[in-house]
This record gives structure tokens, C-alpha cells and sequence, in this order.
């Protein structure tokens, strides 16, 4: 029971190394090289997905940037764009106004002178008229050139305070 | 008459001799160990033949089997162990196997019923401490200074436990083999089929995987015992 033998001390010995070198070649170097494998994947996988995820953060940035832009640019056309119509519009009225006050200048202008006019043939024609009734009147006790003077001057008075 | 068949199931039967130098015998419980560690390696080579990053099912018991022995490992050791863990994971997987051979019967017993067998696994773990120990405090003036740790009194102490825990080592592992496998002789003589089972379950199983798990603990222990860096 206790009868000690070197040989199989030494074959025991022997085994135990051989299994020892196998196993760490084929069993515990080769699990711990797919796990180192795993873990680098997973590594890289994360790695990975963190920048992924930055750069969809900043596409994200870029894109609001674009867009805020754009309103601002929509704003900045939409005010010019009143601007530019309120504008106008003031010209076209204050345009419109000058024309009216022109025309209606212009036609107060002409009625005044028509007006002129009028007078100024009716005061004729009243004054021919009246020199041909005082002529009817006075015959030839009048010379022509004279009396109408005296007449033309007394419808000139009284023109203006008619 | 059942001591005489129990005296000579105890034997260690010489299975066979290599004709060189007068005849080397080879004994019963190298030829288990051959069967043993062939098993082992066909096993190893068909689960790690085709390893993926994504495992499947096998790989992955396996994966978790390797990592629980590097667990336990580094538990005792920590990461200045890490050098060591195949060794102590080899010694762990023959030694758990060695322990429940007997139980397949075949008449089949358990290498570790052999002291001779014990005596080379308890040599090589204290060659291991000496050698760890040895490494991890820096050449041979601190390996010696590691002898009057904690303090120098322990020095004799220290001196004899270079032999005390190999053969604790070997004779506790050896007697409690040989206890079971005396056990479940004399159980298997006296009663039938079922009992022996049972007990088989607590004598065989239990206990020889308890044993693998002391040796290589302990073992661990006393490396790590040893790789402790002291203060200067």
C-alpha cells in the first residue's frame, strides 16, 4: 500500500508536464486567445459606435445650423421683400398724389383761364353792345375811339366788383 | 475472505514492464493516467478545434469552465498568479478525473489511490511554490529573506515547511482517496446495487472533487503566501 516506487513517481511526473504543455497549448492558450479576440472585437465594435454616434451628432449640428440658417435667410428675404413693396407702394401713391395735385392744377389753371376768357369776350361783346345801344342813343355825339375808352373803363370797374 | 480480496484490490498492481535497465515497471495507475490523459486530450482538441468569437453552446461551457478556474485562481493568487493558472488548472482537471475514475468501474481504480502518484503531484506543486516564490521576490537574496517571514523567528519553521507541505499535500489527498475507495470496497462487499450508488455520490464525487479543489487551493495558497511583496 505504501510501497514507494520511483518509477512511477517519475512517470507521474512526466505525465502531469505532458498534460500541463498540451493542455496550455491546446485548452488555455486557445480559450484565452478567442476570448482576447472577443474582447478586442467588442472593443472595436464600441469604438466603433462611438463614433459613429459623434458623427451623427455632429451631421445632426451641421444640419440645424443649415436649417437655422435658411429661416434666417427666409426672414432676412420675406423683411426685404416688405421693405422693398412698402416702398414702392409710398412711391406709387406719393406718385399718384403728385399727378393728381398736377392734373388738378393744371384744370383749375385752365378753368381760371377759360373763365378769363369768358369774361373777357362777354365783357367785349357787352361793351360792343353797349357802345352800339349808346351809339343808338348819343348818334354820332360821341367819338368812337374815346367813348369806348370811357365805356371799357367803367365795365373794367365794374367787371371787378361783380 | 473479504480481506484478503479487499488486500488485494489495495495492491498496486505492476501492469506491465518495459524491457530497459533491468526492467522498468509500469504500474497500474500510469496506465489510467495514460487513459485518462488521452481522453482529456481528444476531448480538448474536438471542443477547441473550431473556436469562434461568437460561441456556440460547447464553446461556451468550456469558455466558462476555463474561466472559473481563472477565477478561483486569481482569487487565491491575484494577477502575479496569472503565469501559473494553466499549470494549476491542468493539475486541477487530472486530479478532479483521477479522483472519479474509480467510480466507472471496469475495475478501474483512481492513479491517486497510489502514493507514488500523490508523492509527484504534491513534488511538483512545491517545486512550484519554491520556484514562484523565487521569481516574485527578485533572485535568490530575497527568496532567502522570504524565509525569515514575518519575522525571523519563524525561520526554522519556514525551513521545515518545505517539507511538510508536500507531504501534507500528498498524504491528505492519498488518504482520503484510499479512505473512499476502502469505503465503498467494503459498502460494495457487504450490500447490493442502490446503497453503494448513494454513497458513491458523497464518497467518490463529493469527496474526490473536494480534494482536487483543496490540492490546487492550497497550493495556490502557499504560492501566494510566497509572492507576497514585503515591505522593505
Amino acid at each position: 500500500m505504501l510501497d514507494f516506487d520511483i518509477w512511477t513517481i517519475v512517470f507521474s511526473i512526466i505525465n502531469i508536464l505532458v498534460l500541463f504543455l498540451f493542455l496550455k497549448k491546446f485548452l488555455f492558450g486557445r480559450i484565452q486567445n478567442i476570448m482576447d479576440q472577443r474582447a478586442a472585437a467588442v472593443q472595436a465594435d464600441l469604438d466603433q459606435a462611438k463614433a459613429s454616434a459623434a458623427e451623427a451628432q455632429q451631421l445632426r449640428q451641421q444640419y440645424e445650423d443649415t436649417l437655422s440658417g435658411a429661416k434666417q435667410e427666409a426672414n432676412g428675404i420675406i423683411a426685404n421683400a416688405r421693405a422693398a413693396a412698402k416702398e414702392q407702394g409710398n412711391q406709387i401713391t406719393q406718385q399718384a398724389q403728385k399727378e393728381a395735385d398736377q392734373l388738378l392744377k393744371a384744370a383749375q389753371k385752365e378753368i381760371a383761364l377759360e373763365r378769363q376768357n369768358t369774361l373777357a369776350g362777354a365783357q367785349k361783346e357787352i361793351a360792343d353792345l353797349a357802345l352800339a345801344a349808346a351809339a343808338k342813343l348819343v348818334e354820332a355825339k360821341m367819338d368812337d375811339a374815346e367813348n369806348r375808352s370811357i365805356v371799357d373803363a367803367f365795365l373794367t370797374e365794374e367787371g371787378v366788383k361783380s | 475472505m473479504m480481506g484478503e480480496a479487499l488486500t488485494e484490490e489495495l495492491q498496486n498492481e505492476v501492469a506491465f514492464t518495459i524491457p530497459l535497465f533491468g526492467g522498468i515497471p509500469v504500474h497500474e495507475s500510469i496506465v489510467v493516467m495514460w487513459g485518462i490523459m488521452a481522453v482529456i486530450m481528444i476531448a480538448v482538441l474536438l471542443l477547441t478545434r473550431n473556436l469562434k468569437i461568437v460561441p456556440g453552446r460547447g464553446q461556451a461551457l468550456l469558455e466558462s469552465a476555463v474561466t472559473w478556474v481563472n477565477n478561483f485562481l486569481e482569487g487565491n493568487m491575484g494577477k502575479a498568479g496569472r503565469p501559473y493558472f494553466a499549470y494549476l488548472g491542468t493539475v486541477l482537471l487530472l486530479l478532479g478525473i483521477s479522483n472519479l475514475v474509480g467510480m466507472f468501474g471496469f475495475g478501474i481504480k483512481p492513479p491517486t489511490k497510489d502514493i507514488n502518484v500523490t508523492v509527484a503531484f504534491a513534488l511538483l506543486s512545491i517545486i512550484l511554490i519554491e520556484v514562484s516564490t523565487f521569481r516574485a521576490q527578485g533572485g535568490l537574496k530575497g527568496f532567502l529573506s522570504s524565509f525569515t517571514k514575518p519575522m525571523a523567528i519563524m525561520l526554522p519553521i519556514n525551513i521545515m515547511e518545505l517539507g511538510i507541505r508536500p507531504l501534507s499535500l500528498c498524504m491528505r489527498l492519498f488518504g482520503n482517496v484510499l479512505g473512499a475507495f476502502v469505503v465503498m470496497k467494503l459498502i460494495e462487499h457487504v450490500c447490493g446495487l442502490i446503497i453503494p450508488m448513494v454513497l458513491s455520490m458523497y464518497f467518490d464525487v463529493f469527496d474526490g472533487l473536494i480534494q482536487a479543489y483543496v490540492f490546487v487551493f492550497l497550493t495556490s495558497l502557499f504560492m501566494a503566501e510566497g509572492m507576497e511583496q514585503h515591505e522593505k
